[in-house]
């Protein structure tokens, strides 16, 4: 009894054991299958990753470029590269830096961009360009590299990254993936109103950035070159004054020609013209322009200042194109029946600079005035109104009264330019951050000239003659010497990704790769 | 009289040897049917990530060579899959003040050549001649370019890389999968672009 009592423990063991082994044979089976799958997870997550990481360096390395030509495109805006205007000095470009990641707009951190920026002086240019070296930088913690083996790396195989580096940091690691790119910088100047509006195509003398609605069939536009006389006058050769280059352009996607005569060609950037069955000549869809802002006159002397012109004035015009007569003034507000005039010259021509910093507004029987021999260039800081009489150009000739608005502060479109006179209208106005309303109900006037603005909306009966001697005005001048062209902005004249092929170099740190 | 053995210590009968023995089979067929089906996975996966890093590395090394190039040649040698000119880097490039940069003298060429299903690419200039693989088991390679800037246009080229994976156990639809291996991609040549702008565009560069 009792030896069967002590076999009976044993062979129940016996039965015991042998589950157990099967069971810890099937766990071992299943955590080798475990094993297996996160060991083809964890790789595809690790290439994955890394080329993430080796797209978003190149990121990095582009933002940091646009960063920095953006600097010099504000510092251009702002004048910057004008005779006077202080360019951007060493210790704000030139050099290494970091950029911060809020600066790149990047969603974590662990991205930077380090530029470097060189200035270069060019023989024949009048702005300097810059040589702009970005590396970016695209970073995670505890990412190990992919799986690398020595024969692949020195075969140029196996790399996800051509310039990984798998940097141990005290107990951590840092997978760091970065790119290098060089662009140069070159300044894009200012170029005349020929440049602007005319493209190997055709020519157009209304432009807006935005868009151009043109509401009425009654608009018409053509074109004619005072040069030669005045508009549709007959020339020596026996043709008439007159041609079919009076173009409508945007630099936006729309141009609503409401079934105006254009004599010209359409121009949009991209996008459609409506309403162009009268259009005479082509339709273009690759227009752009850059349309330089205007910037408020910073005069240091200026002839005359008083809050505000009212009517009955007359001001001495007697300076030269290099040494204009300035005035400075709030606003001008002429109504009734008074006039802003300027005295005569008995020979020759004068020239006048006028900057209103406020508003102008010109209604009822009240005029300015520009007589014979008079050049006035005045510039608009606020609202133009400008209805009745309106501007009388005495001289015929467009060129003798150009119109600027400028950039408001506010921003584009926050001011308003409104030609709604009676009588004709000769100038060039430029006004690209401003809306231009042309006419409106009651008008009968032609107007000979040019007009850029931000918007440009017409309607009433319109006869718009563009002159195409303003071809070789530039409408961003706004220096004292008419012959000096500014920066408009800096574009982009080379664009190189940099690899030293023969600086792979391969060490091992801590059993891991690393490829620089 | 009792039994010499209780009950409770007799041995399994035949037929309960029988049914263990089977379901202990059957348990360990399909756990070696799951270990090999497993371990050929794993191997066609490692392959296949081989083969998709190779497409990373190749089509990184195509996009940083046409992007930077400033020439597509063309060549009558079939080997040749690709043959393009990119700016021998130096320190100092040449400005002009109309807007064209140049760097060194004369350009660094990039070739890429098929060697069997292998990819090298060679980049050679006065000082320098390397070659590298950069893909391996690759069954079509094809680069088209367009260079119309005379048309006033920009130059582009559009690739496109079949690999040819090791699978070890491939599955019937082979040549079909194959397919989908397929990289493509359609890149602007810049460094073309911005001397095509500096010399045809009069919103670049232009001096007084």
């Amino acid at each position: 009894m009792k030896s069967n009592n002590l076999i009976r423990p044993a062979k129940g063991h016996a039965t015991a054991g042998s589950v157990l082994i099967a069971a810890l044979a099937l766990l071992t089976g299943l955590a080798v299958i475990g094993g297996v799958l996160l060991t083809n997870v964890a790789g595809k997550y690790r290439a994955a990753h890394q080329a993430m990481l080796w797209q978003e360096s190149l990121n990095a390395a582009e933002m940091g470029v646009d960063v920095v030509v953006g600097r010099l495109r504000d510092a251009a805006s702002a004048g910057a590269f004008r005779s006077g205007g202080t360019v951007p000095n060493v210790s704000t470009l030139n050099g290494t830096y970091t950029l911060p990641s809020t600066d790149l707009g990047m969603h974590r951190a662990g991205f930077s961009a380090v530029v470097t920026v060189q200035n270069i002086t060019v023989s024949g240019a009048s702005a300097p360009f810059y040589k702009i070296t970005a590396t970016g930088r695209a970073q995670t913690d505890a990412a190990r590299a992919s799986k690398t083996t020595a024969a692949d790396a020195g075969s140029g195989l196996g790399r996800v990254l051509r310039q990984l580096t798998n940097v141990d940091s005290g107990s951590s690691n840092t997978l760091l993936a970065q790119r290098q790119i060089e662009v140069v910088a070159a300044p894009s100047m200012t170029g005349s109103i020929g440049s602007l509006t005319t493209d190997g195509n055709g020519a157009a003398g209304i432009i807006g950035d935005l868009y151009v609605r043109m509401n009425n069939h009654n608009v018409l536009t053509d074109s004619y070159n005072s040069t030669y006389g005045s508009y549709n006058a007959t020339l020596a050769n026996g043709t008439k004054n007159w041609a079919e280059n009076g173009g409508v352009a945007t630099n936006g996607q729309l141009v609503e020609a409401g079934s105006a005569h254009i004599h010209g060609d359409v121009f949009t950037n991209n996008g459609t013209a409506t309403g162009a069955t009268n259009v005479s000549g082509d339709i273009y869809d690759d227009f752009y322009r850059e349309l330089p802002p205007v910037i408020a006159p910073t005069w240091a002397v200026a002839d005359y200042t008083t809050p505000t012109i009212r009517k009955n004035t007359t001001l001495d015009a007697t300076g030269t194109s290099t040494s204009p007569t300035r005035y400075v003034v709030d606003s001008l507000d002429i109504s009734g029946s008074g006039a802003l005039t300027f005295t005569t010259p008995s020979s020759g021509e004068v020239y006048v600079e006028l900057y209103v910093r406020g508003d102008v507004k010109i209604s009822g029987q009240g005029e300015l005035k520009v007589p014979v021999g008079v050049n006035l260039k005045m510039y608009v800081g606020g609202n133009a109104d400008i209805t009745g009489k309106g501007m009388v150009n005495e001289n015929s000739r467009p060129k003798n009264m150009l119109l600027y608005g400028i950039n408001p502060a506010g921003g584009p479109g926050t001011k308003e330019f409104k030609l709604a006179g009676n009588g004709n209208f000769t100038g060039f106005v430029y006004a690209p951050d401003h809306a231009a309303k042309l006419a409106g109900s009651g008008n009968s006037g032609d107007f000979f000239g040019a007009i850029v603005a931000e918007s440009i909306f017409m309607n009433g009966t319109t006869s718009i003659h563009y002159d195409e001697s303003l071809a070789s005005i530039i409408p961003g001048e706004v220096d004292e010497t008419a012959d000096t062209r500014d920066v408009l902005a800096y574009v982009k004249a080379s664009w190189l990704e940099l690899w030293d092929f023969p600086s792979f170099v391969k060490t091992s740190t801590g059993g891991k790769y690393r490829i620089n | 009289m009792k039994p010499l053995i209780p009950s409770q210590a007799r041995g399994l009968s035949l037929a309960e040897v029988m049914v263990t023995l089977v379901v202990i089979t059957a348990m360990m067929i399909a756990l070696m049917a799951g270990v090999l089906s497993l371990s050929s996975s794993f191997a066609s996966a490692d392959d296949y990530s081989r083969a998709q890093e190779d497409q990373l590395n190749l089509s990184d090394f195509l996009s940083l060579d046409l992007r930077r190039a400033t020439n597509i040649v063309t060549s009558n040698d079939t080997n040749v899959l690709l043959r393009v000119e990119i700016p021998t880097y130096t320190n100092n490039p040449t400005i002009t003040s109309d807007g064209r940069v140049t760097y060194g003298t004369t350009p660094t060429t990039i070739t890429y050549t098929r060697s069997g299903s292998d990819i090298r690419r060679t980049e050679s200039n006065s000082v320098t001649n390397i070659t590298i693989r950069v893909a391996r088991d690759v069954s079509d390679f094809d680069v088209t370019s367009t260079n119309n800037l005379a048309a006033g246009g920009v130059a582009v080229a559009s690739n496109r890389i079949v690999f040819d994976p090791r699978f070890r156990f491939p599955h019937a639809d082979y040549n079909t999968n194959r397919q989908l291996t397929a990289v493509q991609s359609y890149l602007l040549l810049r460094a073309r672009k911005y001397q095509s702008d500096a010399t045809t565009s009069n919103s670049v560069p232009a001096n007084p």
